[in-house]
């Protein structure tokens, strides 16, 4: 692997952009950060809102356990200095759908100290970016601002979600990059069981901070924030069609103003939201309703004895002991639940290769048309691996099984018994007269009937014209409905076609 | 704070302030820095930041959703609401 980008880094001319990123991170736990208010997603309008989350007076938050271990868990994940004193400052600003006018955050003393992420590119190349922080914060309500003429409907569901901000040095070289560092965040915070991941709910969350200066000035330029981008593709558009905002602007005579800005997939370009405050204006102080929090050793160390296999140790584990290429082994570990689904499928596969095409074609693809998460997948790992050991016993040909797995795809079931599942492919083969001709004999007839029909392709193959092979398995294919086994069949064609 | 900015102030703290009251708030406002002046005259190299004046920690809940919420019995004490969501005069995000 390769620590150096290959993608071309120098097509915005003279121009070099920076960029960091900060995510929220909604972390899954069961209340909130300071109340004992649920924090499940899709319920009822302000059902999930109490006297703490809506700013009543004379109440006191008191901070949840799991949000604490789930920082420390991430913070361990990356390598990062705990800081075992931190302390929760109010960030004081206006909007609706903060009703208490201060949000609950971490300013000068987060939980997180500096840590670093390692993630690889699609080119395989790898890179390793410097975390600045991670801090807890509460999160805000949500407005409705098109269903009542001349107000805003507020929900206030949303408050008090516990958020951890991960906060990235502007090491970012390119958009690419940064998506690529998003979707590491992303695979790192699930396989920590930290945060569902669920983007379109919008638990993860990225403000894409980008700027640009002539390639070799040290000083960095003005930078604008890209607020609220929630998926992998939408980082990189947003922040390529802002650096190509910014050059416009720069190369027009212009100044970059900074703003926080909103990026609309829909025209793909990004738009002014308002003037960036300072974060003098935000009159942060230390929170006189929150004594300072004090990391127990003991928390610390337990946590760090539960930390899961991490998604960069799993990808070498699969490439050094189970032979898989780096770009296989990157896709299965992008997402643990995929990476889960893939092992238990191998497992039961006999072939861990043919486990991972499986996973990483067929099954993403099937997966990709319905929309679905592997974790709903119509094919559980254990009935995917019953399929697949029954193309590496020989009974079905990898066409074959594609048919098989449409089938069992059309009538999900879910099974933790392999003997159960592969029962029932047993008897789909059976069923459909799908197994495949294996017998020597009867692929020995086909071949001689299928070169006496075909003299003149016979004699194209005799004179050196290869590609004529094809021919024939296909015509062996069509007329057995795809069940001869094609290795043997191969092997038989060949014979008999020496001169 | 060399110059106090009203007009910036007002905008953070959503305040509509009438001329005269503008002239009283900045007087008020430059005694209180002339406090914080003196605060930052006093000699504290020695001293460790404070961020709370007891010597106490954060004790922590256990992540257990417990909480009864009677939606229609915060909502009767709102100025507005409809459709379970509480009305405000109309926010938008952009300028």
């Amino acid at each position: 692997m390769s620590d150096q980008p290959t993608e071309d880094l120098f097509r915005w001319g003279n121009w070099e952009p920076v960029i960091g990123v900060e995510v929220h991170v909604q972390l899954a736990t069961n209340s909130k950060i300071f109340s004992n208010s649920p924090t499940s997603y899709g319920a009822e309008p302000n059902s999930q809102a109490n006297v703490i989350d809506l700013g009543m007076p004379g109440v006191l938050p008191v901070l949840n356990e799991g949000a604490v271990r789930m920082a420390i868990t991430f913070g361990l994940a990356i390598g990062a200095q705990l800081n075992r004193l931190s302390i929760f400052d109010r960030k004081n600003y206006f909007y609706p759908d903060l009703p208490k006018g201060y949000q609950i955050s971490q300013f000068e003393t987060p939980i997180v100290g500096a840590g670093e992420l390692t993630f690889s590119m699609d080119d395989g190349s790898e890179r390793t970016i410097n975390i600045t922080r991670a801090h807890l914060e509460e999160d805000a309500g949500k407005s409705v601002h098109d269903m009542f003429p001349g107000s805003s409907g507020i929900d206030l569901n949303r408050t008090g979600t516990p958020l951890l901000e991960v906060v990235s040095e502007p090491e970012l070289c390119s958009p690419a990059e940064a998506s690529a560092y998003f979707r590491a965040l992303h695979g790192l915070v699930k396989s920590l069981r930290i945060c569902d991941g669920n983007l379109n709910e919008g638990s993860m969350r990225c403000d894409c901070n980008v700027s640009i200066r002539p390639r070799g000035q040290q000083e960095l330029g003005e930078r604008t924030e890209i607020k609220n981008v929630n998926s992998f593709r939408f980082v990189e558009r947003a922040i390529e069609t802002e650096i190509a905002r910014q050059i416009e602007v720069l190369e027009g005579g212009g100044n970059i103003r900074r703003e926080t800005r909103l990026y609309d997939p829909d025209r793909d370009e990004t738009r002014s939201m308002r003037g960036k405050e300072l974060s003098d204006d935000y009159r942060y102080f230390p929170d006189p309703d929150l004594l300072p929090l004090v990391l127990d050793e003991t928390m610390i160390e337990e946590m760090r004895s539960k930390l899961p296999e991490l998604p960069i140790a799993k990808r070498a584990r699969f490439v050094t002991n189970l032979g898989l290429s780096e770009y296989d082994a990157d896709m299965l570990t992008r997402d643990p639940d995929v990476a889960a689904y893939f092992e238990t499928a191998a497992q039961h596969a006999g072939d861990t290769k043919v486990a991972a095409n499986w996973v990483n074609g067929d099954v993403a693809a099937a997966l990709n048309r319905a929309d679905l998460a592997v974790a709903d997948s119509p094919v559980d790992a254990i009935t995917l691996g019953a399929l697949l050991q029954r193309i590496s016993d020989g009974t079905v040909s990898g066409k074959i099984a594609k048919t098989l797995f449409e089938a069992l795809w059309g009538t999900p079931t879910r099974t933790t018994d392999v003997s159960a599942a592969l029962k029932r492919i047993d008897a789909l083969i059976d069923e459909r007269g799908l197994k495949q001709v294996s017998d020597s004999s009867e692929l020995q007839g086909l071949v001689d009937q299928v070169l006496a029909d075909n003299p003149d392709q016979v004699a194209q193959f005799r004179a050196g014209k290869e590609k004529v092979l094809g021919f024939f398995v296909g015509q062996i294919m069509k007329s057995t409905q795809g069940k001869a086994n094609p290795g043997q069949l191969n092997g038989l064609l060949r014979e008999a076609l020496k001169p | 704070m060399s110059e106090i900015n009203m007009e910036k102030l007002t905008r953070l703290a959503h305040l509509q302030l009438s001329d005269a009251e503008q002239t009283a708030a900045r007087a008020d406002l430059e005694a209180i820095i002339g406090m914080i002046d003196t605060f930052n005259a006093a000699e504290v190299g020695d001293t460790a930041p404070m961020s709370h004046p007891l010597d106490l920690h954060a004790r922590l809940r256990a992540d257990i959703a417990t909480a009864d919420i009677t939606r229609e019995t915060y909502q009767a004490l709102a100025p507005s609401a409809e459709n379970g969501l509480y009305l405000v005069p109309q926010v938008i995000d952009s300028e």
